[in-house]
């Protein structure tokens, strides 16, 4: 090395690449040479500058040092004295790139008469590359949103709030975004809120996504609407009405894209808003990856100005920096805020862990996903990733010995080719065309694939009446994923055989014996090794599928700790005009619209519904009194008298709720055996008092609220199938006063339950239920929707690769067969039996399947052990799951030998000596 | 060399693409390079003198008279299009 200049060091990155470009001979002195001059430019413009330069120097060296290593490498040097001063021609481009559309007719003519290579070939890489690409295309819609019509988005922040838990990027509540507006950092700050609201056309009822933002949204964003105007900005203006700016996909969804739809009159949760505008297409809301279906002013639905809802956490707040002001001045002057807000009510700015609440500024292109969902989704991303690259590898791995045993094949051809002169650039480039060309066939395949896969996962709602709709298209990045893939597998399963057969021993293939292949063993190891990978690819999908596939099994299975049988659900809101102190009579009321149903045992009110997504228990912060200071989370349910019987949860000591335990009476609860034994580890709960604090997002009543505990049920997991038993509290709904409230009715049969409720239960007008009439049943199976997705995709993907798999090994005992045939036909002449050949054989595929399964099983083990918190009651290396996959694996490895193997041993040995 | 190269056609040229562009005319015989070891001292660093061969001298020639050629023509074609505007 040379000694250090006092300048430092050229990039190293691009030393490297010089150095493995550049031919031998001019290494050294190409390398001194720019070491020279790149310290004189470092001392004259500087280290920056001068490493630009180095770079500049790499890259552009690349193409003509590997062209002229290339050039000397293949043998087309041209002689000393060769240069003909009469003739000009003679010393051209001799890359043989020159005839590429000749090429292309000659490949294409041989690939038509191999359809069947073609087509397996074009078929699997095809469905390797839509598999990459589809997941591609969903994780790049969904962890990178386009962000539309944006003016200037360099100046725009997003600024999060911290939560109770501590965690960083949480919403902020309006009475903080009143505060921001008057940092001196911001020009200007829109606050947004997303919710659901109900769309009444007609008879028609729909649940739309809507982002309720505040009137001065489309300024602060500079998003233009395509028809129509924008909320006009101010607080007092005229737009603090009723008014609502259309999405482009509800517009031409719902209105087929009419023009004539602004200034008419839409009825929004059963109140009229006027259409003043509609949004450019492709709007993602910051919230969460959805596009909104309408923006609705904050002041419309006037619950952000009243006090109480103002300190709600729920609005995520869109910042336009001032003029000259940076990022960093508005998150001091943030910090500053914060620190104010602390001092002024110390105990609401605390959070749970008795720590001050922070502010956050994201810069708004890192922001258009929440950064906390972003890692979770980039790991679920990262988790389809690696089954489409195993999907991907095992095509590629099969089609590279497709094209193995295709080249072994046409070696006499190439020979006859090369003895008449050709140059082996020339063979390989033939080649290596032809893996181009078909990559590229296969990538349009690939992208059609894709295409097909997003717009059914784009269709496919999910099983709850939540309008969440996706949008997912295979375009730009995509595209260029999937070509970049095609061409890549294409290039090297052309290159792997190609790199042998260009320097065949040309006499030997020439007479036209089977055994003129150079390196035999060699080639035929890679052969080998292309099988084994299958197979360690193909034993990870199969037993992840297995593992999944169980894990549905058992949490089907599973004790639920409820009894779902012939229960009915739906929610209802309570009327927003009844007063606190009335909605407990009208609990009541709805309970006794329920009373006297045919067929029916119970009927109950509770706050959420356990094991599903409906509110999945709230979580609540406890404290048992006297004495625990740190409080510690359960979650709670309020439920009406009956609701425990009728889900059969059984009561161990105490009693249930009551009728008694009304609105007046001092608050009871009765708490899971788990809970009991936390609080209290030594002596009965029974009688003991806790302290509660409701922790639910968007909860108004942070004050602590005392219980006495009453009953003691029985544990289960009730939030989540498969879960440890939880700490559950069910109190009284009478003492609750929920807003929206679970309808169960239980009786012989659900459906008919379910019927019952839908005539029985009114809705209001304009009242969209979150979940309409169904069985308690159809809402648990949403607990393992992503078990059997998982499951699903594992075990596509493992049924492709095992079938693969087998095709890869019939191809290659088939091959070996082929090439043994004489070596075969003396065995059987002399005598030896049939049978024993085919167990050769046999044994020959297992031994394959063994290292295969050796190699899978060490991916397999700790992939699992990632997995194992989405498994429910199977280990990481559940026995079965593993078993099964390699009694699989096996079978198909013995029958793709058996087949072919079979086959030899007919073979008439005095036919195939005479040939020979 | 590559400086001169940069200097006079006015745009940067790549090490890699100066070597291949020698390595081709050391191959075709038009030129003659002799390595140096580094010689001590602070700048010192391994060289490579080229020198014209004999062939080199004749098609240099050569290429110089068949551009002038070019040009030529170059100007007769030139001029009647500038007189017409």
């Amino acid at each position: 090395m040379t000694r250090p200049h006092p300048e430092g060091h050229p990039p190293a990155t691009a030393r490297l690449l010089l150095s493995i470009a550049l031919p031998r001979r001019d290494r050294r002195y190409a390398l001194a040479d720019l070491a020279e001059e790149f310290a004189e430019r470092s001392r004259v413009e500087g280290r920056a500058a001068a490493c630009r330069w180095y770079r500049w120097q790499a890259v552009w060296s690349v193409g003509p040092a590997v062209a002229s290593r290339a050039r000397r490498r293949m043998g087309r040097v041209v002689r000393p004295g060769s240069y003909r001063i009469s003739g000009g021609g003679g010393v051209g481009v001799t890359t043989g790139l020159r005839n590429v559309p000749n090429d292309l007719a000659y490949v294409a003519r041989t690939l038509v008469k191999a359809p069947v290579t073609v087509a397996i070939t074009v078929l699997s890489l095809g469905l390797g590359i839509g598999a990459v690409t589809t997941v591609f295309a969903v994780a790049d819609a969904l962890l990178y949103p386009p962000a539309v019509g944006l003016r200037e988005p360099e100046a725009l922040l997003t600024i999060y709030r911290s939560e109770d838990d501590g965690e960083a990027y949480g919403m902020a509540s309006f009475a903080d975004y009143e505060r921001v507006l008057e940092t001196a950092a911001v020009e200007d700050a829109a606050a947004m809120a997303l919710g659901l609201i109900g769309l009444e056309l007609g008879d028609e009822r729909e649940t739309l996504v809507a982002e309720r933002v505040s009137a001065n949204y489309f300024s602060v964003t500079g998003i233009q609407p395509v028809l129509g105007r924008a909320f006009t900005p101010g607080p007092s203006s005229e737009d603090g009405g009723r008014v609502v700016v259309l999405g482009h996909g509800l517009w031409t969804r719902r209105f087929g894209a009419d023009p004539g739809i602004i200034s008419r009159s839409l009825s929004l949760d059963g109140m009229p808003y006027t259409v003043i505008g509609i949004a450019p297409e492709g709007i993602v809301s910051r919230r969460a990856p959805v596009r909104p279906d309408l923006w609705i002013p904050l002041e419309a639905t006037e619950v952000a100005t009243t006090s109480r809802e103002a300190t709600r956490p729920e609005y995520l707040i869109l910042a336009r920096l001032a003029d000259h002001a940076e990022g960093s001045q508005l998150r001091v002057e943030l910090d500053v805020l914060a620190a104010r807000l602390g001092d002024d009510d110390p105990e609401g700015w605390m959070d749970d862990r008795g720590e001050l609440r922070r502010f956050s500024a994201v810069p708004e292109r890192e922001s258009r996903l929440n950064p906390q969902g972003r890692i979770i989704l980039g790991a679920v991303a990262a988790f389809f990733f690696g089954i489409a690259g195993l999907i991907l590898l095992i095509a590629a791995a099969n089609v590279t010995s497709l094209f193995l045993v295709r080249a072994r094949r046409r070696s006499r051809e190439i020979a006859v080719r090369i003895a008449l002169g050709a140059s082996r650039l020339r063979i390989v480039s033939l080649l290596l065309l032809e893996g181009v060309l078909l990559g590229v066939v296969a990538g349009i395949v690939g992208v059609g694939f894709a295409a097909a896969v997003t717009d059914l996962l784009a269709a496919a709602s999910l099983p709850i009446d939540i309008p969440i709709r996706f949008e997912f298209e295979v375009a730009g990045r995509a595209r260029v994923v999937a070509f970049v893939t095609a061409l890549a597998t294409g290039v090297v399963f052309s290159l792997v055989p190609a790199w042998g057969i260009s320097r065949p021993d040309l006499a030997q293939t020439l007479k036209g014996g089977t055994r003129a292949w150079p390196k035999l063993r060699g080639r035929g190891r890679l052969r080998d090794a292309l099988v084994v990978v299958q197979f360690a690819a193909a034993l990870v999908l199969i037993v992840g599928a297995g593992l999944f596939t169980r894990s549905l099994n058992e949490a089907r299975s599973a004790e639920l700790g409820v009894d779902p049988d012939g229960v009915a659900v739906m929610t209802k809101r309570v009327p927003e005009e009844l007063g606190a102190d009335e909605i407990v009579a009208y609990y009541r009321e709805v309970l006794s619209r329920l009373e006297g149903t045919p067929g029916a045992r119970a009927a109950a009110l509770s706050r959420g519904l356990e094991l599903t997504l409906l509110q999945v228990g709230t979580p609540v912060s406890v404290t048992a009194l006297p004495g625990d200071q740190e409080g510690r989370l359960a979650y709670r349910n309020s439920v009406t008298p009956g609701y425990l019987e009728m889900l059969s949860i059984p009561l161990l000591r105490g009693r249930s709720l009551t009728d008694d335990d009304g609105p007046g009476a001092p608050r009871v609860a009765v708490v899971s055996e788990t809970f009991a034994t936390r609080w209290w580890p030594e002596g009965d709960a029974l009688g003991r008092r806790f302290s509660l604090r409701d922790r639910s997002p968007g909860t108004t009543e942070r004050e602590p609220i005392e219980f006495e505990v009453v009953g003691i049920a029985g544990d289960a997991a009730y939030l989540d199938i498969g879960d440890p038993p939880t700490p559950y509290v069910w109190s009284s709904l009478y003492q609750d006063a929920a807003r929206t409230v679970a309808i169960t009715l239980a009786g012989t049969s659900a459906d008919a339950m379910a019927t019952e409720l839908s005539s029985r239960i009114e809705l209001d007008p304009g009242e969209v239920p979150l979940v309409a009439p169904t069985t308690y049943r159809s809402q648990l199976s949403l607990q393992y929707v992503h078990l059997r997705l998982a499951s699903s995709v594992l075990g596509w993907g493992g049924v492709f690769g095992l079938f693969l798999g087998l095709i890869g090994v019939y191809g290659v005992v088939s091959f070996v067969v082929a090439e043994r045939t004489r070596e075969m036909a003396i065995r059987l002449a002399i005598g030896a039996h049939g049978g024993d050949l085919v167990r050769r054989l046999v044994r020959y595929a297992l031994v394959l399947a063994a290292v295969g399964s050796a190699v899978g099983l060490i991916l397999v083990l700790p992939a699992a052990h990632l997995l194992r918190s989405v498994l429910v009651g199977v280990g990481p290396a559940d026995p079965l799951s593993l078993i099964g996959g390699l009694g699989l694996l096996f079978a198909t490895a013995a029958l793709a030998a058996f087949v072919p193997a079979r086959r030899a041993t007919r073979i008439d040995p005095m036919l195939t000596l005479r040939e020979e | 060399m590559r400086r001169e190269i940069e200097r006079r056609t006015g745009r940067p040229v790549s090490v890699g693409a100066l070597y291949a562009a020698i390595g081709r005319l050391e191959d075709k015989g038009l030129l003659a390079s002799l390595p140096s070891e580094p010689e001590p001292g602070q700048r010192g660093r391994p060289r490579k003198y080229c020198h014209l061969t004999a062939a080199g001298r004749e098609a240099t020639r050569h290429s110089a008279e068949m551009l002038r050629r070019m040009m030529d023509g170059v100007q007769l074609v030139r001029r009647p299009s500038e007189e017409g505007t």
